[in-house]
């Protein structure tokens, strides 16, 4: 059964990179950027376990780690965003004048030309003219994505519609001396969190109105549960905390979401006429066996991604430096997780379509891409599809 | 066999440079990541190539640095490095530098770990797990026949970005149960979960808190390269005020801290210091709020410390606790390297670069400062408050000097900007990189109301910035090219305020009016009532001694048009009162109205 949730938040969200942070460990926490999937995942099944009534016994625990949990990413004005995508490159000239964008291609390597990627991958490379890269808008609307996803960079432009990614919400706190009623000497320590509720609209002037400037925004996740998870999940309407430090979020199942996750019309469209090169972005972080290569790509590097049925070949790759992910286990080994390294969200993978249709992709729009079965459940890399 | 021309990018340089608690992590992983970059040049030379950037006169200069001069080991070579090969096969020269690479990370990380003192201290299983998955090597390479270098060099540039565009990394080796890192949490500490039984010298060499965890990099950037310190951030803000401590009563102090043997205080080599010979400490043998840390960490009892220094603050007020960041970075650089028509002129433009960086090592060492790093066109160092814009102006004035031949060649005028970021040597070092770094953008970016003391825009590039982040209260923040000397405005503002000849609250009161006239439309009108209010407040002001209030009157006719101008001039004497409290330290004075 499929759920469909929208998260309001209360609070600013706490999602922390994996630096101890607690008495004698550390008195500085660092947020990560967007909420990782496994905070929302883990804060989702605490959530139904509770409402179930359950003991968080194994049998229960392993219930829970049933459910697949996707998400969450910011709806604003009734539509979707994904973040950013890596191929997307911005030049911003001198004299003040319209940003130009570009889009990274695959470079033909000429004869006598040569590089150290593996496998022998092309280099993703831009125009040829040498530039330091301005800023791109974090958040990009449905809409532009699939735009991004089927055509090439001309014509596209930014807009107040695309959004940046949150502000962060520090806060200071001291520790008091019971005795002397003022702060105890060196107990300082600072909580960071994101502030879920507006994302900043990119290119908003300091001086406008607040409602120029931010977006009002919700979260939105999807959950596929069955039995006693499902029935819990189906009629979801309660506040529970989303993260650390027990930040507050309303948590409601919302039917008409669903369209929202399909692939739009246009890229579907797209993907049916037979395309030979095609493009995967992660809308999530993906966690892969090969550590940047997905397990699903042999040594050739020829596979097909989970839930589909074409043969594919990766041709290019344009991803950031990888990330960590760990937490903080409560079932043994209780204490801290090892640390996986994730491929972060934005990463585009350039396929040769080797055997087979890519029109079945359209179907495989924002489904996990990660090699292991729990990392799918729990949301990590989620993929959207194009050509290229 | 052809000739190629030949990019290689060595990282991580976040990691290396950015994630650091203590002034010796940033420090060492600046000069890890440069002497892997060296240990890079020096295998491509060795296997015949044309280095082109650096373009060292001698080998001897890409050889392991062995010797002891910390300043020294602050100049680096860049993490890029060009060269031509002739008749080589550049997938076995790549290969052969990525294996220089590595070789030359182990040894540092080899060295630690074979240390008994440190050994005791490491879990064996998760440093192995670790230690051969650090360095990162990216290359590419076009074929280059001698001819058209500038477009050979563009395609070299392309093709390695594209190639980093790919950054491949293996899966992690995590483990349960163990902490990360505190530096940035990437990898788990390698260090024992039991401390308690560490000797003194173990303690002494990593310096770890309570509770803080560090992974491979972390422990390498800790303890590698002996255990002979490096200046810490409170010594450099207390500089100006050991300055102006008379020597009668830094004798006896020096001689406490001396007594500790080591133990709980660094001695400075004053060989490479020779700055800091009058009080050759940490900075935090004088700040009474670290003691409670300092005793964490080296497990010494601190009391004859402490007392010793209430005797002497009695006498001499507290020590200020703030100091400068400066970054500087060249302007036009990436136009002006497109714009070299051979492989000569682009050696040429290394050796300029590399001669600055030499410089830049004598300038901040001129200024009583810390070279962090000086490579190609950036420096990064801490300096006293006091000293940092005349630093700042010699290291602008030096950079434009040394590449005036290159800026003529490439029709390119090279010049350097300056960020200056004045913030409390307690704020977290990740911050204070940052606060520098924010301040370097602003040096090189104008905002849409920095404007001349005339009213026009300002120019982007050649500037200087001044952020001042005090603890409490938003930052404040200057701005000028250096054509409008915003350093001497300062220097003298902060002099007249230190000398008596302005009060100190009238840069509040200033602020005051401009927010009171925020909303104000621009005008004849305006700029009358603004400056008259101004004026006022001005005439109203009695400093304690005769001086310059004629001449911030002048000013103020000269500058202030409405609510944007006079709060400019309000910052920059918030800024000058900064400067104030260093100069009254140096005087063994306490500022007016300075309450830290």
């Amino acid at each position: 059964m499929t759920t469909f949730l929208e998260l309001t938040c209360r609070d600013p969200i706490v999602s922390r990179d994996g630096r101890p942070f607690g008495v004698g460990q550390g008195n500085r926490m660092k947020s990560v950027g967007w909420l990782l999937p496994s905070v929302v995942a883990g804060s989702l099944r605490t959530m139904i376990g509770k409402a179930a009534g359950r003991d968080f016994s194994d049998a229960t625990a392993k219930d829970l780690l049933q459910m697949s949990v996707a998400g969450v990413f910011p709806v604003a004005d009734g539509r979707l965003y994904y973040p950013a995508p890596n191929d997307c490159v911005v030049e911003k000239p001198d004299d003040g004048a319209k940003p130009a964008i570009h889009q990274g291609k695959l470079e033909a390597i000429r004869d006598g030309e040569g590089c150290d990627l593996p496998g022998g991958l092309a280099p993703v490379t831009l125009k040829g003219e040498d530039f330091k890269p301005g800023p791109k808008p974090d958040w990009w609307r449905d809409d532009h994505y699939a735009k991004w996803l089927v055509t090439d960079e001309k014509d596209f432009a930014f807009d107040e519609t695309f959004l940046q990614a949150p502000c962060l919400d520090e806060r200071t706190h001291v520790s008091l001396d019971p005795a002397a009623g003022a702060a105890a000497e060196g107990e300082l320590f600072t909580t960071a969190a994101l502030a879920a509720t507006h994302l900043p609209r990119y290119g908003a002037k300091p001086d406008d109105l607040f409602s120029r400037r931010f977006a009002e925004i919700r979260l939105t996740a999807r959950v596929v549960a069955d039995g006693w998870c499902g029935e819990k999940v189906e009629p979801l309407n309660g506040v529970h905390p989303l993260g650390g430090e027990r930040r507050l979020v309303h948590w409601r199942s919302v039917a008409e979401m669903a369209s929202k996750w399909k692939c739009p019309p246009a890229v579907a469209d797209t993907l049916s006429k037979k395309p030979t090169r095609l493009r995967m972005v992660l809308a999530t972080p993906a966690i892969f066996c090969g550590g940047w290569k997905p397990g699903w790509l042999d040594a050739e590097l020829r596979g097909t991604p989970p839930g589909a049925s074409m043969t594919l070949q990766l041709k290019g790759v344009c991803i950031e430096r990888w990330r960590a992910v760990s937490g903080w286990s409560l079932a043994e080994p209780r204490g801290p997780k090892p640390v996986k390294r994730m491929v972060p969200a934005g990463g585009v993978y350039f396929f040769d379509v080797v055997a087979g249709d890519a029109s079945g992709l359209a179907e495989r729009w924002l489904e996990p891409v990660s090699d292991d079965e729990q990392d799918r459940r729990n949301g990590f890399g989620l993929a959207l599809w194009g050509v290229a | 066999m052809s000739s190629h021309l030949l990019a290689l990018s060595v990282g991580p340089v976040q990691e290396f440079i950015a994630a650091s608690r203590r002034t010796r992590d940033l420090w060492f992983g600046s000069y890890l990541l440069s002497e892997i970059s060296k240990a890079v040049a020096r295998s491509v030379r060795i296997d015949g190539g044309k280095l082109i950037f650096p373009s060292p006169d001698n080998a001897d200069e890409l050889e392991p640095q062995t010797g002891s001069d910390d300043d020294a080991r602050a100049l680096n070579v860049a993490n890029i490095i060009i060269a031509e090969l002739k008749d080589r096969d550049p997938s076995v020269v790549v290969q052969n530098a990525k294996n220089a690479a590595r070789a030359r990370w182990r040894k540092f990380a080899d060295d630690v770990f074979d240390d008994p003192k440190i050994t005791r201290a490491i879990r064996e299983e998760i440093w192995k797990d670790q230690v051969n998955d650090v360095v990162e090597f990216y290359a590419a390479w076009v074929p280059f026949n001698g001819a058209n270098y500038p477009l050979a060099r563009k395609r070299v540039t392309q093709l390695l970005a594209g190639r980093k565009n790919c950054r491949d990394f293996c899966p992690a080796k995590g483990r349960a149960k163990v902490p990360k890192s505190s530096l940035d949490g990437l990898r788990e500490s390698v260090l024992v979960e039991r401390r308690d039984d560490w000797s003194a010298k173990t303690k002494r060499s990593l310096r770890v808190r309570d509770g803080e965890q560090l992974d491979v990099v972390g422990v390498v950037k800790r303890a590698a390269g002996g255990d002979r310190p490096y200046p810490s951030v409170s010594r450099v803000a207390a500089d100006p005020w050991l300055r102006g401590v008379k020597d009668d009563d830094l004798e006896p102090f020096k001689e406490v801290c001396a007594s500790f043997g080591g133990n709980a205080l660094h001695r400075l080599d004053t060989e490479i210091y020779p700055r800091y010979e009058r009080f050759p400490y940490e900075g935090t043998a004088v700040y009474r709020n670290r003691y409670k840390e300092l005793e964490e960490e080296t497990g010494v009892d601190i009391k004859p410390l402490a007392d010793a220094l209430k005797a002497l603050t009695d006498k001499h007020k507290e020590p200020n606790p703030y100091l400068s960041v400066l970054v500087a970075d060249g302007d036009r650089m990436g136009p002006a390297i497109s714009e070299l028509k051979d492989i000569g002129e682009h050696q040429a433009f290394s050796k300029a670069l590399s001669t600055f960086a030499e410089s830049a090592k004598a300038i901040v060492r001129e200024h009583r400062g810390v070279l962090v790093y000086a490579g190609g066109d950036d420096v990064l160092a801490f300096l006293p408050v006091d000293q940092c814009l005349s630093c700042a102006r010699k290291l602008h004035d030096t950079f434009g000097e040394l590449l005036k031949e290159q800026s003529k060649e490439t029709k390119q005028e090279l010049t350097l900007s300056v960020g200056v970021a004045i913030a409390h040597f307690l704020d977290n070092l990740e911050d204070l990189l940052n606060f520098g770094r924010e301040a370097e953008k602003h040096a090189k970016n104008p905002q849409d109301d920095d404007r001349k003391p005339d009213g026009t825009k300002q120019e982007k590039r050649n500037g200087l910035a001044v952020h001042l982040l005090k603890r409490g209260g938003s930052p404040i923040t200057v701005r000028a090219n250096w054509s409008d000397d915003l350093d001497e405005r300062l220097a003298t503002m902060a002099e007249w305020l230190a000398d008596g000849k302005l009060p100190t609250r009238l840069a509040n009161e200033l602020r005051g009016i401009a927010d009171a006239y925020e909303r104000w439309d621009d005008g004849n009108a305006l700029e009358n009532a603004i400056q008259k209010d101004a004026l006022r407040v001005v005439g109203k002001k009695q400093p304690p001694s005769e001086g310059a209030m004629g001449n911030i009157g002048d000013m103020i006719r000269a500058r202030v048009k409405n609510a944007a101008t006079l709060k400019r001039f309000a910052n920059e004497l918030l800024v000058a009162r900064q400067m104030e409290t260093a100069l009254r330290q140096i005087r063994h004075e306490t500022a007016q109205g300075d309450d830290e």
